[in-house]
């Protein structure tokens, strides 16, 4: 049985499916794992399966960590006694944050924000290893 | 102070260019909470501050529902496993995988940054 991985140099649309459910498994692992960081990795996949071009891959990333994240959220709770009451009390400045971020998108340098962002993801990424 | 940092973290997710991990970084190194805590924390802020962002990205985009759909259930079938792991796994080397998690795709962001200007 021959399986037709590429044609006219691009992938086929059945290998493109299960790469992109494998890389979904794997972000929501991540997601679940860590608590974060699974939408970062679906979103480089996407990109690498679609291409840097696509719009797709964002869009489609953002939405699938939402629900991603709600299960994580929901077993996290009843796994580890994740207290709610303490984490209710940040969702009013994640609201905030998030609607100010949204409408900032359009106007802000996306560039600027992701290196000052990396540079910090850096610097606290290199806290937690060491302590 | 722990509030003003999750309002920037999450005008960084709302701004699309992430931050959720930086948020748990700050609970777990400050000692407000343990990793796991912080973890779990960051979840449900990362819920209420992607909300806006994915609304506005689905409305501009219109990505495919179906491949949303599809993606979303492979992706909670990961989470599941990935959730369940994570208790099993000591607060001390959960942070450690944690900061090498964070540190790694950081270097790869600057590493790419590097690479696009350099491609002008």
């Amino acid at each position: 049985m021959s399986v037709n991985f590429f044609v006219n140099g691009k992938t086929s649309s059945e290998v493109r499916a299960a790469l992109c459910g494998l890389s979904a498994i794997a972000a929501g692992f991540i997601s679940g794992f860590l608590g974060a960081g699974g939408g970062a990795v679906l979103l480089l996949a996407l990109r690498a399966i679609y291409g840097r071009e696509a719009k797709t891959p964002y869009a489609a990333a953002l939405c699938v960590t939402l629900p991603t994240a709600a299960l994580s959220a929901a077993i996290y709770t009843v796994k580890t006694g994740l207290d709610i009451s303490e984490a209710i009390r940040f969702i009013p400045f994640a609201v905030i944050g998030g609607v100010c971020g949204a409408l900032f998108m359009d106007r802000a340098g996306s560039r600027t924000l992701e290196t000052v962002f990396a540079l910090i993801a850096l610097t606290g990424g290199c806290a937690a290893l060491l302590r | 102070m722990k509030f003003a940092v999750c309002f920037l973290t999450s005008a960084l997710i709302g701004a699309g260019v992430g931050g959720g991990g930086l948020f748990t970084v700050y609970l777990s190194l400050s000692g407000a909470a343990s990793q796991l805590t912080a973890q779990g924390i960051n979840l449900l802020s990362y819920i209420f501050a992607a909300a806006p962002a994915s609304a506005l990205s689905y409305r501009r985009y219109g990505p495919d529902l179906r491949l949303i759909t599809f993606l979303s259930f492979c992706s909670v079938i990961g989470c599941v496993f990935g959730a369940l792991t994570a208790p099993a796994v000591t607060d001390d080397a959960l942070r450690k995988i944690y900061g090498a998690f964070t540190a790694a795709a950081a270097l790869f962001v600057l590493m790419r940054r590097r690479s696009l200007l350099r491609l002008g």
